[in-house]
């Protein structure tokens, strides 16, 4: 019986010394932004155990400090969400296994690594298919622009999926920047919308107001299913619900924990935001589909 | 033998000049051009552009910061050397405009200079020139609670001689030299850090590959390279490109044989913007040449102007690069749509020049 008390005792004082320390589960943020909040919110919401959140603030300083830090007390998952964040996870964390979102420089970053999972910065490119039907039921010869390298497309799917729906679909898998202008300057003439997917390398943020300038140039609009050229020069886009993106983070995170990352190499999609920009339907003389103004985001 | 040789010489004497003339500027019949007959031919191509961008955070005030980063030769690549440091022409003291000679070693020694621009106090644009033919360095200084945040970018051409040797010396050698850059800011303003152990703690900057836009507007002009210099001297003719003259100096006659560093204010649309005026360029023979870097909604572009005698006439160049912005910032509608109209604006100066020079007395 008193073999038992102590057990018992022993037991008590080593579970509360366990719950006295740090989570082991890591939610990063790169910086205050306040998308990257909305992420952290869903996270909150969905994720079911304990974890610690950190802000690097946008700060390399910070980046570095934290990523010592970690880098000692091991933890046994890491959430990353930013692209500062995720390149604190690849220098510091080897071996620990990464969820990462909202960080279009991720795929870059973590090319060749294992134990990650990518809550994709886009939406799912069949949705996006839909959605630009939808906002432009007039316009049926799309041409899609997207780096090979980076770029998760299932191009025999959206091809066949796009005739079903009765566009014609023209692919144009780049394998560099520099491809960006001759192609895009074929195309103008061919297709009445330009469909981009934003990767790390040629379709990104050294290319993306070129393909603005050379679309609007040529009066085609831009659709999109990412947030930054979404709010910038596309007419209409479908970004990934910020909200989501932390609630898929989350699923993924005990997914992992449970039984290890199954789903290393693949993207998992959040559901998306239709936004519509009507300053650049304006310039194009564009008008969207009175039933999507009144659903979706407007920007003004 | 001498009889079979005769035809060829008569070829290669009559007829191969004409044909390498003609195949040269993309025109035939120049001789038989008449004022205003010939139309202002457009190109547009793409040359390779190398960019590096990196975020540090220092630990000084924004003033103090902005200071030292208006002095390039405060902070420079690990093998760059500056030589000195000058006011422009036209400024009493070193400031915006301020001209440094400075040189960099890789393999051999390139002599070449830098002008300071600076925009407001959160930005400094280093505009270096000559080798390569477009360089750019940009600062952009963001206050934050330990210090100022500081954006560095980098873009430089790589002309296609170039673009080997590059690869054969080091092909992250720029992205290495900007590292280690960045962490020797950091160390000089925390004393507590040592760049060694920043560059091996994390300082990588992100390199990158673009591409810069050309639009090139050629035509032939049935006068003199004199007469069209004064064409391009006129007001008016450059509006299209540059806006009308707030102040400064580009309408300043350039003596030939001197070169003038100066800073120009335009309106553009009711866009402020600076032009920097590199002024006449005798050297290439008869060959004039202005360049202009006009810096507006944070758009870097640069004119060239080429004037060269062709057969009792001229030929007049007007080569325009830009570089693509590289962000969608607020704004960037407009600065898409200025970006949109130049093929049209360049096209019109080209115009404007021919019609002014051939129509003087």
């Amino acid at each position: 019986m008193k073999k038992l008390a102590v057990i018992l005792a022993l037991s008590i004082v080593l579970l509360g010394s366990a719950s006295d320390e740090s989570p082991n589960i890591v939610l990063v943020l790169s910086s205050n932004n306040p998308r990257l909040a909305m992420v952290a919110g869903g996270f909150r919401q969905s994720f079911p155990g304990a974890f610690r959140e950190i802000n690097l603030e946008g700060s390399d300083k910070k980046l570095r400090d934290v990523g010592e830090e970690l880098k000692t007390s091991k933890p046994e998952l890491v959430v990353v969400v930013g692209d500062q964040a995720a390149q604190m996870a690849k220098w510091y964390l080897e071996n620990v296994p990464v969820v990462y979102c909202e960080a279009p420089l991720a795929a870059k970053t973590f090319q060749g690594s294992t134990n990650v999972v990518a809550i994709s910065h886009q939406s799912d490119p069949m949705d996006q298919l839909k959605a630009l039907q939808a906002v432009f039921p007039d316009k049926k010869r799309v041409g899609l622009f997207y780096g090979k390298k980076y770029a998760r497309i299932d191009s025999e799917k959206i091809s066949k999926e796009s005739r079903q729906m009765g566009l014609t679909l023209r692919i144009n898998a780049l394998n560099s920047i520099e491809e960006l202008p001759t192609r895009l300057k074929e195309q103008t003439s061919e297709v009445d919308v330009i469909w981009v997917m934003i990767d790390p390398e040629v379709l990104c943020r050294f290319s993306i107001e070129y393909v603005v300038v050379q679309a609007i140039s040529a009066g085609l609009p831009v659709f999109c299913g990412d947030v930054v050229l979404g709010e910038s020069g596309a007419a209409a886009s479908l970004p990934p619900n910020p909200v989501d993106v932390g609630v898929k983070a989350a699923t993924e995170a005990k997914k992992i924990l449970d039984k290890g990352p199954t789903r290393n190499g693949t993207a998992v999609y959040a559901k998306g935001d239709l936004t519509l920009n009507k300053r650049v339907a304006k310039i194009l003389n564009l008008s969207f589909p009175a039933n999507l103004e009144k659903e979706a985001r407007i920007i003004h | 033998m001498r009889k079979s040789l005769c035809p060829l010489l008569l070829i290669s004497v009559v007829f191969l000049p004409a044909l390498f003339a003609s195949v040269g500027d993309g025109r035939a019949g120049d001789m038989m051009a008449k004022p205003g007959t010939d139309k202002v031919v457009l190109k547009s191509y793409t040359v390779s552009l190398k960019g590096y961008q990196q975020t540090v955070t220092v630990n000084a005030t924004e003033k103090k910061l902005f200071d030292f980063l208006s002095r390039p030769n405060n902070l420079t690549y690990p093998n760059m050397n500056f030589k000195e440091a000058r006011p422009a022409l036209g400024h009493d003291e070193f400031g915006p405009g301020g001209s440094i000679p400075y040189v960099y070693k890789m393999v051999v020694a390139f002599p070449t200079r830098m002008i300071v621009l600076k925009l407001d106090q959160q930005k400094v644009w280093q505009i270096q020139y000559d080798n390569p033919d477009y360089k750019l360095w940009r600062w952009e200084l963001e206050p934050v609670s330990d210090g100022v945040r500081a954006t560095f970018k980098t873009t430089y051409e790589v002309p296609d001689w170039a673009e080997l040797a590059y690869l054969a010396l080091n092909p992250k050698y720029w992205d290495k030299s900007s590292d280690r850059m960045l962490a020797e800011l950091q160390a000089r303003f925390d004393p507590s850090e040592d760049p060694d152990k920043l560059v091996a703690k994390g300082i990588r900057g992100e390199g990158y590959q673009s591409v810069i836009q050309v639009y090139e507007a050629s035509v032939w002009i049935d006068a003199r390279p004199k007469e069209v210099e004064r064409a391009i001297a006129d007001p008016n003719a450059l509006s299209p490109l540059l806006g009308q003259d707030r102040g400064g100096c580009l309408s300043r006659t350039l003596p030939q044989d001197r070169v003038l560093y100066c800073l120009a204010t335009m309106d553009h649309e009711g866009q402020a913007i600076t032009i920097e005026n590199f002024g006449i360029d005798h050297s290439h023979g008869l060959k004039l040449r202005y360049r202009f870097y006009q810096i507006a909604l944070d758009l870097v572009g640069k004119l060239e102007i080429v004037c060269r005698p062709q057969r009792r006439g001229t030929r007049l160049v007007l080569t325009w690069k830009w570089e693509m912005p590289d962000s969608l910032a607020p704004g960037s509608v407009e600065r898409a749509i200025f970006i949109a109209r130049l093929p049209e604006r360049i096209q019109e100066a080209a115009s404007r020049i021919k019609q002014k020079a051939e129509s003087d007395p």
